[in-house]
This record gives C-alpha cells, structure tokens and sequence, in this order.
C-alpha cells in the first residue's frame, strides 16, 4: 500500500465522521483503531511504501514521504498510542453529545500527526506542523462553554502559532540559503557560516520549543489539560508536543556544529527539566501533575538532544517511546479516575483497586516505568541516560533530581490511588466498564514487554535510524553493577523520600507559598491584553463611523504618498505653458457652470437645491463628455445622474439636515482645503497621465481591431463585453455584491432599531 | 410625498423606456448603447413603474420574479457566455463565437455572438441591481 492512499483514507475518515457517528456513535474510535493498528501490522511488515507525488514543483513541494529512520520509530508510537487512545475515547466519550466535533477534529489531528513526522518537503512538514496546532484547537477548546478552555485554547493556538510562524520562516530562509528542500537531502551537504544561516536556525529552533512547550514557552501546556482525558493522553505523550523533538531530531545531525543549536537545547532542556519537575511535585490536581511531569521530560529529551555525544539522539529516542507509553497510559487513568469519582484531587482518590482491577494493571506498570523499576523501559531509558549524563558531569544534579521528582509523582498518579480503602462509599462509584481499562492496559504491558526487546523490535528500528556520526545505544536490562546502575538506585530511592515527606514538604508550601498565577502565564495575558488595547485604539482613530473622517484619511493619505511627486513640479509655469494653449471656449464655459453649482452645493442650507446642484454637475459633465467625442459615456452619465437624483429625492427623508451652526473653522475649513488639494492633485494627474507618452496607447490596438476581430464598430461596447470581457465580468460581480452587502446592511440597521 | 405627477407621466415611460433600453442592448456593439445603458434605463422603467402601482416593497417583482433572482440569471448568463466556443472548438474561456445575423424591425441586422449574449448578462445584472437596491431603500421608509 502506498503511504499516499494510507494518508487519505485517515482524512477521508475525518471528513466522514458525521455519518459513521449517526450509526455507531462513539465505537467510531474502535474504528479509528483498526485503522492504526492496521498502520502498524502494515509498518512493520513493510508493505508501505513511500512514493511520491509533485505537487508544485517550482517550490520544491511534493508529497514525498520517509518512511524509515526516526520517522519509523515515531510512527509506530504514534501508531500504538493512538490506537489505544482511541479505544479509551470509544468508551470515554459514550455519553458526550458532542461527538462529531470531537471525532472530526480527533482523527484530523492524528492524520496531520501521520503527516508530519513522516513529511519529507520541509514546506509539507510545515502544513501538516499548522495542521496539528489548529486542529489541537479545537481539541482544547472541546467544552467551549467553559470561558476558562476557550482561554486555553487560543493561548496554545497563539503560541504553537507563533511558534509555527517562526519555524516558516526558518524553513524557507533555510531553503533559499542551502537550495535544499527536503529532509532527505540534508545529509548530503556541508552547510557553510553565514548570518542568515544563523537567523533561520534561531527561527527553526524557536518553532520547535514552542510547539514542544520548552521554557519559556511551556505555561501552555498545563493549560491545556482543559481538554478531555484522551485529548491529552494523545496530545501530552506521544504526538503534539513531541512534533517539536521530532524536528529537533531531524535537525539535529546537521546542526549540532552550531554553538547556538547545542547550547539553546541544553540550557533550555535543563531549565525546563528541573521547572517542570519541581512544579509538578507540589500539585494536587492529577492532569496538572502529568501536565507538569510532561513539560519536565520534554526538556530532558531537549537537553539530550542538545548533548555532543554520539550517542545521545538514541538514547532521546528510547526515552521518548518510553515516556510516550507510559506517559499516555497515566493520561487515560487520570482520566478513569475522574469518570469514576469525579475527582482530579490525588489526595481524595484512594482504594480503587478492587474497584478498578484492570485499571490497576495498566496504571501499576506505567508508573513503575515511569518511576524506573526494571524490568520496564523507564528503567532502561534511565540507565542509558544517566550512562550519558556521567560524561556531561554537570547535568548529574539536574538529571537526578528530575528523575526522583518524577518518580514521586508517578507514585500519586499511578499507585497510591489504587491502594488502600476508598474515601467515598463503592456505591456512589461510577463503573465505566471493560473497554474503558484495554487502552492503558495495552500501554502499560508494552512498556514491561519491550524493555525485554523481543525479537531485537526496538533494536532494529533504532538501529535505522541511526546517521553518519552516531553510536548506537545497548538495549539491555542488565548491564553489570555500574555507575548508572547505583544512580538508578539513588534517584528511586530519592523518589521514594518524596513519597514519604510529600505531606510535610506540600504544607510547608501551602503555608509559605501564596497560590497564583505562574509568571509566564501572566506576561502573556500582558501581551495579550496591550495587543487588544492598541487595536482598540486604532480602530477608534480610524474607523469611529464617521464617514467624514473616512473620508479626510483617504485624502490625506493619497495626498500624503503623492506629495514627493508633486512638490518637483512648479504647478503654475506648467498650468500656463501646458492647460492654457489647449483651453476653449465651450468647455470652459462649462467648467464654469460646474464651479457654480459646487459653490452652491457649499453654501446652501437645503437639501434639494443641493441635490438638484449635483445633478447639474453630472449634466455639465455629460456635456463635456459630448463635446470630447465620447457619446457612449455621455449617455450613461446622463442616466446615472438622472437616476441618482430620483434616489435622492426618494431618500430625502433619512438624509440628516443640513446643520446651520456648524462651525467654520476648523472643520469646514480643513476639509476644503483638503477638498482643493484632492481637486488640483486629481486634475494634474489625469492631465499627465493623458499628455506623457509612456508606453505606446492601447486605444490605436482597439480602434484598428474592434471591427476585424471583435466584430463591432462601437469601440468602447467592444472593449467592455469583448476585449476586456473579463474586467467587465468581475466589475458586475462585484455589483452584485454590493446589492447583496447593502441588504445586509439595512437589515442590520432595522434589527437594531426593532425595539420601538 | 405626492407622487401624482410621476404616476402620470410613468404611464407613458414605462413602455418607452423599456423599448429604449432594450434598443440600446441591441445596438450596442456597433452604434452607441450596449448593456450597461440599456439595463440602467430599463432600471428607471422599474423603478418609475414601482411608483405606478406602490405596492409593497416585498411584492414587487421585476421581470416576474424578484430583483436578486435577476442579477443571478445575469451572472449566470456573463458567466456562462465565455464557455460557448470552449465547447465548439476547446477555445480558450471568452474567445468569442459568433452565431450569424438576422434582421430585426428598427434596429435591422443584427448579429448575435458570444459578446451580445454577456452584454445581455450585463444588462439583467444592472437592472436587478438597481431594482434591488431602490426597492431595499422603499422597504426602509414603509416600515
């Protein structure tokens, strides 16, 4: 099967989720994960492959797609994760009545993930990578009656957003520099210094800390735990915020030269590490706890990737499929808990284990791996990466008090609520049921079987993914008593002091610790808010609804932009040497019938003699329209202006009165001198554009090809319906729009009056 | 406002202002008019016969049907002209096609082509336009 028609069934299923809805309701996602599961049968067994459509080639886009390497290792998490995940939605969202929105935009999401990490033009990666944070939107924003959940999903959107932006940026800066523009040819080439070079690995760079929610981008994260349980069991662990490890993955190879990459990752990692883990210790809220463990492994996996040693990429990647599966598990029985009690406090939530038993199963074994006790691929994803800190001495600290941190709240998650006697009465349990448990289940036991690696699965595809200059991590349980393994030793032993002093050290907090709001939380609403603010203001300068004021800014910015123009040219010496040898009599007689009537137009209190003004210009200007040989425009001026006058009378009544106390100065007097200016600027234009030859005239084309080709003598008929068809074509669409826009805007107008 | 003047006078215009409009589509291509005009004085057929009768804004139809149905039929008609001779011969969007000519009383020979049938289009778009946004304007000041 191509990878293509893969793809595209996945959308397809996306777009059709309405009608599978209609007759399966939510077991539409035992569908979803047949299709996944059938991803990773298929995967694994090679019958995928990658082909390649072009999609526009001048831009270097093509639906090209890599199908091995990283992007192998990341499909198939995504693959496992996802279809466990689904099946938890399939029963978790039984009694939502929203599920077409949520499946749509769940299976959507999945789809652009699939694209992503497999992607191979960097601009496709792009749109899937804006395809993840629009869709995650609306996942977010699932209980959009909650203002708190709309809040946070625009602030993840505005921030991946960003973040995205910057990462485009990058993108195409990158591939003007280097001519490449896909992943695939990264290998081959040695980039050369530069400072645009530089600029758009910052730019890459900070695209892939925002969307993998790196210090100090993270405050969205924890935020986004508004969403339900599987949205971010599938969000948190395996996809979303791992797109920005996968870029940095794929990056990684060619930009780990660069000081900047390097540094960024490890100093931010760190950061983000010891922040993530300290934070999430004193939480009592079970999402925010996995939120905060989840910001915290990212910067691990960002502090590896940004470590020098050959091995450290391979050792990101088996921490990353270690922490996708547990990570999701934990998600999904968070999740349980809340269905079950309908709490999200870990210290009310207690004694489910009988109540639950499959529940505690997968529960149980995620946490151990998430604690690092072996046999699990916590455990060997820890000791391959202490194995790494030990040459980086400095990390030591930061590693292992991550990890304990870590560990401890694997225990309150995962453990602690499984044991001992309930708080609240079994009877007053909710029993979600068997399928709800399968999707943690499949996780948790994963986690225990491929530490063991059976049939050298993680080996193999770890083994594909590796580039020129990297080594290989060993893959066993057991490695003889080491360093790392004694550190092992110390970081659950850490762990376990943090059970046990839990409830001293949280009311030392409570106690010296006002609750509020983190600060990057509210450096962000600053932002926010001030960005409002100015648009607001903005729009009360230009736009207040007065229609002279629209008018005087159009003015003054035309007069503004052709000002330089204007000012080269001595206007007078050019009116007497250029207007007055062409002047006759006839038309200046008119002129002068038109001065007339604006005067008049100026002057007068009353609306009539000022319509019937008008009308008398647009009768002048027909005239002169007769007089310079142009009967066609002539004709129409006369119809328009007589029809126009009819409007005016017919309107005469919601024309506002002409006010007589009306000042002169300044509002009159500015606006007829800015009238004077527009006047002489308009006139001068068209009385150069008329006189200076600049390119050969069009008309002599028109006149001698209307009747030969066009078939017509009416030259300005033939140019409107022939010649220029198109223009005229688009000219009364957009009349009718106007028709169909100033309908809409008198039935707005009678609404908001219907009161009375 | 007393509209017994307009009333009168609309008796004899009406009819005359549509001949004249419809004199201007046919005569466009080749001696001043076409369809712009054409539709704009047919418009003022409309809107002076709406005086004639006043009845309610909403009731009023133009051409037997309501004013937004006629600039649809005359987008569609533009619209749908250029596609002619892609058909005939796979020339490209907007070749002209002329069909041939035929003798009409007053206006004589006429041709018909692809550019008439999209000045006709033309022509309805301005008349349900005017139609349209005089009869919004009435609808405003019945209410």
């Amino acid at each position: 099967m191509v990878w293509h028609i893969y793809l595209l069934i996945g959308f397809l299923l996306a777009l059709s989720v309405p009608i599978w809805i209609k007759f399966i309701q939510s077991y539409f996602g035992l569908v979803v994960a047949l299709w996944l599961g059938y991803g990773l049968y298929a995967l694994n067994t090679n019958l995928f492959s990658a082909g390649n459509i072009v999609w526009t080639d001048s831009f270097g886009i093509s639906f090209a797609f890599i199908l091995t390497g990283i992007s192998k290792v990341f499909l198939n998490i995504i693959f496992l994760v996802g279809a466990s995940v689904f099946i938890f939605a399939a029963s978790y969202l039984k009694t939502s009545d929203r599920l077409n929105q949520f499946f749509t935009a769940f299976t959507l999401f999945l789809c652009a993930m699939l694209g992503l990490v497999t992607a191979d033009s960097f601009l496709l990666t792009f749109i899937f990578w804006e395809l993840t944070s629009i869709s995650s939107y609306m996942l977010i924003g699932y209980n959009h009656e909650e203002e708190s959940a709309r809040k946070s999903a625009l602030q993840a959107l505005i921030t991946t957003g960003a973040g995205g932006l910057c990462f485009f940026a990058g993108l195409i800066l990158f591939q003007h520099i280097t001519g490449l523009s896909s992943f695939s040819e990264l290998t081959r080439i040695e980039l050369k210094q530069s400072s645009l070079l530089y600029t758009s690995i910052i730019l890459i760079l900070i695209g892939g800390l925002t969307k993998s929610a790196q210090f100090p981008f993270h405050f969205w994260l924890p935020n986004a735990m508004k969403a339900p349980a599987p949205v971010s069991a599938l969000l948190h662990s395996a996809t979303m915020v791992k797109a920005g490890i996968y870029l940095f993955l794929r990056l990684d190879s060619i930009f780990d030269q660069w000081n900047i990459w390097s540094h960024s990752l490890t100093v931010l990692g760190s950061v983000t590490l010891m922040l993530g883990a300290l934070t999430a210790y004193y939480q009592t809220d079970l999402k925010k706890l996995l939120a905060y463990t989840t910001i915290a492994n990212l910067g691990a996996l960002t502090l590896l990737i940004g470590f020098q040693h050959p091995m450290s990429s391979q050792v990101a990647l088996v921490l990353f499929v270690a922490h996708a599966l547990y990570k999701a598990a934990l998600f999904m029985i968070a999740g349980i808990f809340e269905k079950v009690t309908g709490q999200r406090d870990i210290q009310k939530i207690s004694g489910l284990g009988k109540f639950i038993p499959l529940a505690w199963i997968g529960g149980g074994t995620a946490a151990l791996s998430m604690i690092g006790i072996p046999p699990t691929l916590g455990f060997l994803s820890k000791e391959l990466l202490l194995k790494v800190g030990i040459l980086e001495i400095w990390s030591l600290p930061i590693w292992i008090i991550g990890f304990s941190l870590m560990g401890s709240v694997a225990w309150f998650v995962g453990i602690k609520p499984f044991l001992g006697t309930s708080h609240i009465p079994t009877t007053q349990l909710y029993q979600p049921g068997v399928l709800i448990t399968i999707g943690p289940l499949i996780l948790g036991l994963s986690s225990i079987v491929l530490s063991f690696n059976p049939f050298d699965i993680l080996g193999s595809q770890l083994a594909e993914s590796l580039t020129r200059d990297q080594q290989s991590a060993p893959l066993h349980l057991w490695t003889g008593l080491n360093l790392p393994l004694f550190l092992s030793i110390t970081v659950i032993v850490l762990a376990g002091l943090g059970v046990y002093f839990h409830p001293q050290i949280l009311s030392w907090i409570k106690n010296n610790h006002k609750p509020s709001k983190p600060l990057s939380d509210l450096i962000f609403d600053f932002i926010f808010a001030t960005l409002l603010r100015i648009a607001s203001y903005l729009t009360e300068l230009f736009q207040n609804g007065n229609l002279t004021r629209y008018l005087l800014l159009i003015f003054w910015g035309l007069l503004f932009f052709a000002s330089s123009l204007l000012l080269k040219i001595d206007i007078l010496s050019y009116i007497k040497a250029e207007i007055a040898s062409e002047l006759t009599l006839l038309p200046f007689a008119l002129a002068v019938i038109i001065a007339i009537c604006i005067s008049l137009i100026v002057t007068t209190q009353r609306r009539l003699s000022a319509i019937v003004s008008m009308g008398g210009i647009g009768y002048s200007i027909a005239a002169l329209y007769v007089l310079l040989g142009a009967p066609d425009l002539a004709l129409t001026q006369v119809i328009v202006e007589t029809l126009s006058v009819i409007l005016f009378v017919f309107l005469l009544h919601e024309v506002p009165l002409l006010k007589s106390e009306r000042k002169i100065w300044p509002n009159q007097g500015i606006a007829a001198i800015t009238s004077i200016l527009i006047g002489l600027m308009v006139s001068f234009f068209t009385w150069q554009s008329l006189t200076s030859e600049i390119a050969p005239s069009i008309s002599e084309f028109f006149g001698q090809n209307s009747y030969l080709k066009a078939n017509g003598r009416n030259i300005v008929n033939v140019i409107i319906v022939d010649f220029r068809g198109f223009d005229t074509l688009g000219e009364i669409t957009v009349l009718s729009i106007a028709a169909v826009t100033l309908t809409a805007l008198l039935i707005g107008q009678t609404s908001s009056r219907e009161p009375k | 406002m007393n509209h017994h003047l307009i009333k009168a006078a609309a008796k004899w215009l009406v009819p005359f202002f549509w001949m004249a409009g419809i004199f201007m589509l046919f005569r466009g291509h080749n001696e001043p008019g076409g369809g712009f005009i054409g539709g704009l004085i047919v418009g003022a057929a409309m809107v002076m016969s709406y005086i004639k009768v006043k009845r309610r804004p909403d009731q009023f139809k133009v051409l037997g049907t309501a004013p937004s149905t006629i600039i649809g039929l005359g987008l569609l008609l533009a619209l749908s002209s250029g596609f002619l001779s892609f058909i005939q011969s796979g020339a490209p969007y907007m070749t002209s096609s002329w069909q041939g000519e035929l003798w009409l009383p007053i206006l004589g020979n006429t041709k018909f082509g692809t550019p008439f049938y999209f000045d006709t289009g033309v022509f309805l778009v301005v008349i349900g336009v005017i139609s349209k946004v005089f009869l919004m304007l009435e609808e405003e000041s019945w209410k």
